[in-house]
């Protein structure tokens, strides 16, 4: 595989060149084989002409005479570069000739020079031979044999005779032949050639060489250079974009123009993009600071007062949401619980509904009814409302002194009262808030028992979406409240957002919700009248083992009664016999232990244990007594009518 | 409650089952009076304890002033009954396991 532009173009224009190369040579070759083969020609006709002339003159009868003719030849052949002339007799009749003379010179083989001499009849018989002969013509040929490569050349000799000069036609009485040796001209020229081409062939590939490498730097370098720069605005971004110089008007420059004017381009929408996600990852972090400064709004998620128990939960659907809820205790003891739902979502319900639970606030600590804080609070709202955005609200007063709830609904999903059974609290359909100035709102009341639960709700709860758009709906809320009566708030308030979680699965959150529980405290009270006697500490544990509390808390209280039991015993019926009263109360998580009994009177608290101190022989009851205080609440002491009354709270709630 | 002695050469082991309260406190004491010959080193182990009073504390106490603060070890306490005993203070010098 080969990678370099500069190797692809070689092997391209190598080839092409070489066979250029290769035609002009075989062409010049021919031309110049032709040229020589024609000088050698020449030659030999010359040579011929020269030995034929001087032949005549021969007289072939006398040897010396031929002796001196062959001594001519030789050194004629030597001037002329002949290999050999001769003059011979040929005999068409026989095919074959005789020798008359002979001269040899360069060229001329040795194996000749032995075997042919003067009188030498050989065989071999050409045809330009028997036509020079016969026909007094010139001719010419090539004669390859054992005596070398040659080019002949015959010319007739014709019979001097000098007796009649008068111009009668003479007679050709033989022949004389020039030889020339073509090896040495054909390897003169191929070996000259084989020079030329070396020189051509190298140089060619030197062209060829030379010519890649101007066009590889022409095409590589500005690729090279354009790709390195297209890598680079990847890597290199942040540095300012430097644009691609590349000189000229070629394909080359063109692409570097549409390159410059892309990455510009990109540039350009890049800085728009980080620009954009700066702008809102801004928007988003003032959206965080708006929805804690609205959660800061909203009282803690949990309560818990003497008549009430309070859980509550907003959980909004997108930032900051519309939905509020309130409770407080009132100067006269009650409780107001507010549940309330903006029109829409997002910073413009969240802003109305800061005013919203601002004026409720307001209202509610004034001591008005639930339906005269609707009306004001209605009021105000629809004087400063240019967007008529609405918000209904559910106001709740409960007065634990008479277990009745007052309340007034402004266009609100209807709470639930959680008692014996599931209760939709019977509402009047009335506007929302915010709308129209002046409007009335009616009030209601419902009795709530000890252990019944007030379930406010927002519709971010009934139209809880699933995946497949389907919605929660009220007839599964109430399912998932029925299944959970007289249990306390908490936990109804996390069944029910487990109930919807389970529902929606992965489903995105599309509302607000909002829910709050109010639980009314069951007092439990239980009055056990025991013999004080040690052994009746079981009666006692297996009364608290019955509460409905946790195991933790059970231990705890055990601790409390079998101590505060076991010194009624040991101190205040040392002298004797007698009877003591328990009395456990429980209020939620908060229980009340009194002991009562009728024995010497002894105060418990006073004189409480120095741990550092505590010897277990000496100090017997004292640390019972010391755990019992540490680990109260609350404690208290009195002796009336006789009676030692001590009394110890425990609140399991912190 | 319930109480399994497991003597191995000076150390004895008492498994306690149960709750340790006024009435079952003087069990406990006398099972390590009973170990005292043999044993001078006392393990208690209160895995299946749930449940201790003042009158269960003074028996540790007790023991720990006969056998010595290093050789009373108490183990496998739940948490309950640690925090009691931090609550007291004693924590500082029991071997608590």
């Amino acid at each position: 595989m080969i990678k370099s532009i500069f190797w692809k173009l070689v092997l391209l224009i190598l080839p092409l060149v070489l066979i250029a190369d290769l035609a002009v040579l075989l062409g010049s070759y021919l031309i110049t084989y032709n040229a020589t083969m024609n000088k050698c020609r020449e030659d030999v006709r010359e040579a011929a002409l020269i030995a034929a002339d001087d032949f005549e003159t021969a007289d072939v009868s006398i040897k010396k005479d031929l002796q001196d003719r062959t001594e001519r030849f030789d050194s004629l052949c030597n001037i002329m570069g002949m290999a050999y002339i001769y003059a011979e007799i040929p005999d068409p009749d026989k095919g074959c000739k005789t020798y008359l003379a002979i001269g040899y010179g360069k060229g001329a083989l040795e194996s000749a020079k032995e075997a042919i001499s003067t009188g030498y009849v050989s065989d071999v018989l050409y045809e330009e031979e028997i036509r020079t002969f016969t026909n007094d013509e010139v001719t010419f040929c090539r004669d390859d044999t054992e005596y070398g490569d040659t080019i002949v050349c015959y010319v007739p000799v014709k019979k001097n005779n000098s007796s009649d000069n008068s111009g009668a036609e003479k007679e050709t009485f033989c022949i004389v032949g020039a030889e020339m040796s073509v090896s040495d001209a054909v390897n003169t020229v191929r070996t000259r050639f084989s020079y030329i081409m070396f020189i051509i062939i190298v140089t060619s590939v030197l062209i060829v060489f030379i010519i890649a490498f101007i066009l590889k730097r022409k095409i590589q370098k500005p690729v090279t250079l354009i790709s390195k720069k297209m890598v680079g605005f990847i890597h290199e971004r942040g540095n300012e974009f430097v644009p691609l110089q590349i000189k000229g008007q070629d394909e080359f420059a063109k692409m570097a123009d549409s390159f410059n004017s892309m990455a510009y381009e990109i540039d350009r929408y890049i800085k728009d993009i980080s620009k954009l996600n700066r702008e809102k990852a801004m928007q988003e972090t003032e959206l965080n600071i708006a929805r804690e400064i609205q959660n800061g709004f909203l009282e803690p998620k949990s309560f818990h007062a003497e008549s009430a128990d309070i859980h509550s939960c907003m959980l909004p659907a997108r930032d900051v949401g519309g939905d509020l809820y309130d409770y407080r205790i009132l100067s006269d003891g009650s409780i107001c619980v507010i549940i309330a739902d903006v029109s829409g979502k997002g910073v413009s319900a969240a802003l109305f509904m800061a005013n919203a639970i601002t004026l409720l606030r307001q209202y509610a600590e004034s001591g008005l009814s639930p339906s005269r804080i609707m009306v004001e609070y209605n009021d105000h709202l629809a004087k400063h409302n240019p967007n008529m955005m609405f918000i209904t609200t559910f106001i709740g007063i409960y007065h634990p002194e008479t277990g009745e709830l007052v309340y007034s609904n402004a266009g609100h999903n209807p709470p639930y009262l959680l008692s014996d059974r599931l209760i939709e609290i019977e509402s009047s359909f009335e506007a929302a808030a915010g709308i129209f100035e002046d409007e009335q709102y009616t009030e209601r009341r419902i009795k709530i028992k000890p252990g019944d639960t007030l379930f406010l709700y927002t519709d971010g709860v009934p139209e809880a979406k699933s995946t497949d758009d389907s919605l929660y709906g009220n007839d599964r809320l109430r399912d998932t409240l029925s299944r959970n009566l007289h249990r306390p708030g908490e936990v109804i308030l996390s069944s029910v957002l487990e109930s919807v979680k389970e529902f929606s699965e992965n489903a995105e959150q599309s509302d607000d919700i909002t829910i709050l529980t109010m639980t009314i405290p069951e007092i439990r009270e239980y009055s056990l009248k025991l013999e004080a006697k040690t052994e009746n500490i079981r009666i006692i544990n297996d009364k608290l083992l019955s509460l409905d509390m946790e195991e933790e808390s059970i231990l705890t209280l055990r601790l409390i009664a079998e101590e505060m039991f076991v010194n009624i015993c040991s101190y205040a019926y040392k002298n004797g016999d007698g009877t003591a009263e328990v009395r456990i109360s429980q209020n939620g998580k908060k229980v009340r232990l009194v002991f009562i009994d009728s024995g010497m009177p002894f105060d418990p608290t006073k004189d409480i244990l120095d741990i550092e101190d505590y010897d277990p022989d000496i100090n017997i009851g004292g640390l019972g007594r010391f755990l019992t205080f540490e680990i109260a609440d609350e404690y208290s002491y009195q002796y009336k009518d006789g009676k030692n009354i001590l009394t110890v709270i425990k609140d399991f709630s912190s | 409650m319930n109480i399994v002695k497991n003597i191995d050469a000076d150390t004895c082991t008492l498994s306690i089952e149960g709750d340790i309260d006024t009435t079952s406190s003087a069990l406990l004491d006398k099972a390590v009076e009973e170990c005292l010959p043999q044993c001078s080193r006392i393990v208690l182990d209160m895995k299946d304890v749930k449940y201790i009073s003042s009158a269960g504390l003074r028996s540790i106490i007790k023991t720990r002033k006969l056998v010595g603060s290093d050789n009373l070890v108490l183990r496998n306490l739940r948490n309950n009954i640690m925090e009691i005993i931090k609550m007291t203070g004693f924590a500082r010098s029991l071997n608590i396991e």
